[in-house]
């Protein structure tokens, strides 16, 4: 093939095998040219590559016998290989502090002095060698207090930096090297150290100029995030004015274990005119935006928002809410979304907090202004349910539906099923399956619902039968839509529904879903073994077996 | 111009070894360079010499353009996202279950037309095609012959022996 393919073909081949450090080791021993497209694939983050601590010794020595031999100290010459065939430092592309920290003290394990020097003389020679870096994480502290943007080299290898990652700052001024150099980031992240660390105060303070400075000194900036590991740092307003500097180009912004001291920056992210996506993860103190009053502009192409624990007040979510309106399409809702009041005085005695009784108004803002969504996920409770025929009839395009108790835990089913709760849709489940949108492909409940056969019987007839909702819908343009859309339903999840019987599975051979191929029924607890036996020779492979199932069969295997 | 406006006419393109196709010009743009000299050279009776592609590939290629002519054009995504996604689809899988010969030739020709979707299937196909195998097998499957000298090759091994799975 080498004959065959020109090189752009066999790299563009062997770039797909960029994660499989074994496959690519086989390929550089091919033959020459081969070697030369998959030494620079191979090289670019090696210690990106999850290496054992022998393989780090290996991997290190290979880097050291490129040292020049003159700054390498008498007593340690001895340690040095035959200069190697290529100089692979000008390969690395990933500048990960970590990594590269943690696999130098596997080598140096070996060498009992000069340690320091070693480790910065190879940090010199990654950065003088390598002609451009797209990453570079940083770890809270590095072995030396040398700021590395100084280094000699350095302008023109971090130049063209497309990622970059701090916790904090190892050392003062790194941030602000960093903007001086690097003006092409993409992505910034951005953590505040903890506070354990020594010099958090003096150190988190000229970080945030410096983060500033950063920011505003981009020119494409399209992701950021925002995080604070001791929740208590004040970021600075000049950050969250950077913020706009970018607003061309900025379409991700997170915020993850912030506490705002009152000062949401609404405003500011509203000049962000291409915001696409906004995360905001486990944030508080937001302040007052009910003193708003004026206009604000919306938020033309905001697509998707996450808000996950994030303790936001009841008006404020419905402003942002309102404010995506129309463009938005991905919803999460996870965790306590909203913020918990204390209750009046009187109560304060008990020391008793209640939830914003708002939340129960969680899902109206989208019935109302948010037409367009497509996914939507969310962790709910009981009194939240009596919506969701009305979201769902607002969301004609709506593909993926899933609804999650606040009990319920992503990696355990036993705990999942034990603590929730048993929420009774005897009058709402029929209704809901009215509401479903053809467009609905995904219908998942990570909540244990009850409803007898009959009602589970109207829901499978009414997600089947669609035509009427598309008739109500197109009442002036019947003529057009007289096509009947039947649902496109591909997955069905009622997985933690314990009240699923041999009866409730009987409605689906009298209201078959041909569309469907995943059927979830984990935690029914009435079905028996010929009952369930039925459901699979119907549908196939496509159903969970039931839970109880499982522990039979392990107790039969054992 | 618009795969609406150009939709029913159509372009002739023609083999290296002289055989003419008429191809609807939605699918003849599938390949940027093709598309790209439509929309220069505008509508024109004479055919578009591929000297580089012969009538049993290009046969097969336009077979591939002729089925994805409604999927979207590919976003300019940097090559990393493109290459997060390595699933084939059923059809172009059965479409790619041919010689290796052919499969090679497919790949050029995606290379030369500038088809990036099918450039792509075709290289997961073959880079699944090297996955596990050893430097020797890798020589074997593809016909290739090693020209590192013993101490080339020993001294690569052990520059790059943290690399190798034991």
């Amino acid at each position: 093939m080498a004959s065959y393919l020109p090189v752009e073909c066999i790299r563009e081949i062997l770039e797909y095998l960029r994660n499989d450090t074994n496959s690519l080791y086989s390929c550089l021993l091919v033959n020459r040219n081969w070697c030369e497209i998959t030494i620079p694939i191979l090289w670019r983050n090696p210690f990106g590559r999850d290496l054992k601590s022998n393989r780090c010794k290996m991997l290190i020595n290979t880097y050291v016998s490129r040292l020049k031999t003159e700054e390498i100290p008498g007593e340690l010459v001895p340690i040095q290989n035959e200069i190697s065939t290529f100089n692979y430092a000008t390969f690395l592309r990933v500048f990960d502090c970590e990594k590269i920290l943690l696999a130098f003290h596997y080598w140096a394990i070996s060498i009992s002095s000069f340690r320091l020097f070693i480790f910065k003389l190879l940090i010199q020679h990654f950065i003088a060698n390598s002609p451009k870096f797209d990453r570079i994480d940083f770890k809270k502290s590095m072995l030396f207090s040398d700021n590395i943007f100084l280094f000699p080299g350095a302008r023109r290898s971090f130049s063209k930096l497309r990622n970059c990652n701090f916790f904090g700052e190892y050392t003062k001024g790194l941030i602000d090297s960093c903007a001086s150099v690097a003006k092409d980031i993409r992505y910034i992240s951005f953590r505040c150290l903890e506070p354990q660390h020594p010099n958090v105060n003096n150190v988190n303070d000229d970080s945030m100029d410096g983060l500033a400075r950063l920011i505003r000194s981009q020119r494409q900036l399209k992701k950021i995030l925002l995080s604070d590991g001791r929740y208590n740092t004040i970021f600075k307003n000049e950050i969250f004015e950077s913020l706009t500097t970018q607003s061309d180009t900025l379409t991700v912004i997170k915020f993850l274990s912030i506490n705002f001291h009152e000062n949401f920056p609404l405003k500011h992210l509203l000049i962000c005119k291409n915001l696409k996506v906004l995360k905001i993860v486990n944030c508080k103190n937001y302040g007052n935006c009910s003193k708003i009053t004026e206009k604000l502009q919306q938020f033309h192409q905001l697509k998707a928002i996450t808000f996950s624990s994030s303790r936001l007040p009841f008006e404020l979510y419905r402003k942002l809410i309102s404010l995506a309106g129309y463009s938005l399409q991905t919803v999460v809702l996870m965790g306590k979304v909203f913020a918990e009041i204390p209750l009046p005085n009187s109560f304060a005695n008990n020391l008793q907090v209640t939830s914003n009784p708002s939340s129960n108004s969680m899902l109206e803002p989208f019935i109302e202004m948010c037409p367009n969504i497509r996914q939507f996920l969310a962790c709910v409770n009981e009194s939240q349910i009596v919506y969701l025929p009305s979201l769902l009839r607002s969301c004609r395009n709506l593909k993926r539906i899933s609804l999650y108790d606040p009990k319920y835990q992503s990696r355990s089913f036993y705990s999942s099923i034990r603590d929730m709760q048993t929420i009774n849709v005897e009058n709402l489940l029929a209704e809901i399956g009215r509401a479903i949108p053809p467009s609905l492909i995904k219908f998942n409940i990570n909540m244990n619902w009850k409803f007898s056969v009959e009602v589970f019987g109207s829901f499978l007839q009414n997600l089947g039968d669609t035509s009427s909702t598309t008739a109500i819908l197109s009442k002036d343009t019947r003529k057009d839509m007289r096509v009947t859309r039947t649902t496109q339903l591909q997955r069905l999840s009622f997985q933690f529904c314990t009240c699923m019987t041999d009866e409730h599975l009987e409605m689906f051979y009298m209201y078959p879903i041909k569309s469907l191929s995943i059927l979830k029924i984990r935690g029914a607890e009435g079905i028996s073994e010929d009952g369930f036996r039925k459901l699979v020779d119907f549908f196939g492979d496509c159903v969970g077996v039931p839970q109880k199932f499982r522990k039979q069969r392990n107790t039969s295997r054992d | 111009m618009t795969s609406e406006s150009s939709e029913g006419k159509k372009v002739t393109l023609k083999s290296c070894d002289d055989v003419e196709f008429k191809v609807e010009i939605p699918v003849a743009s599938r390949s940027i360079l093709l598309k790209n000299m439509i929309e220069d050279v505008g509508e024109t009776d004479q055919s578009i010499p591929l000297p580089n592609v012969n009538e049993k590939v290009l046969k097969k290629v336009l077979e591939w353009c002729q089925h994805h002519v409604n999927d979207p054009q590919p976003t300019n995504d940097d090559d990393d996202s493109r290459r997060r996604n390595t699933e084939i689809d059923d059809w172009d899988q059965r479409f790619l279950n041919v010689e290796q010969d052919m499969l090679f030739e497919i790949i050029l020709a995606a290379n030369y037309l500038d088809i990036k979707p099918l450039l792509d299937i075709g290289c997961k196909t073959v880079a699944n095609m090297i996955k596990g195998k050893s430097p020797e097998e890798i020589r074997n499957t593809f016909n290739i012959v090693n020209d590192f000298t013993p101490e080339e090759e020993e001294q690569i091994r052990k520059e790059n022996e943290w690399a190798e799975d034991r």
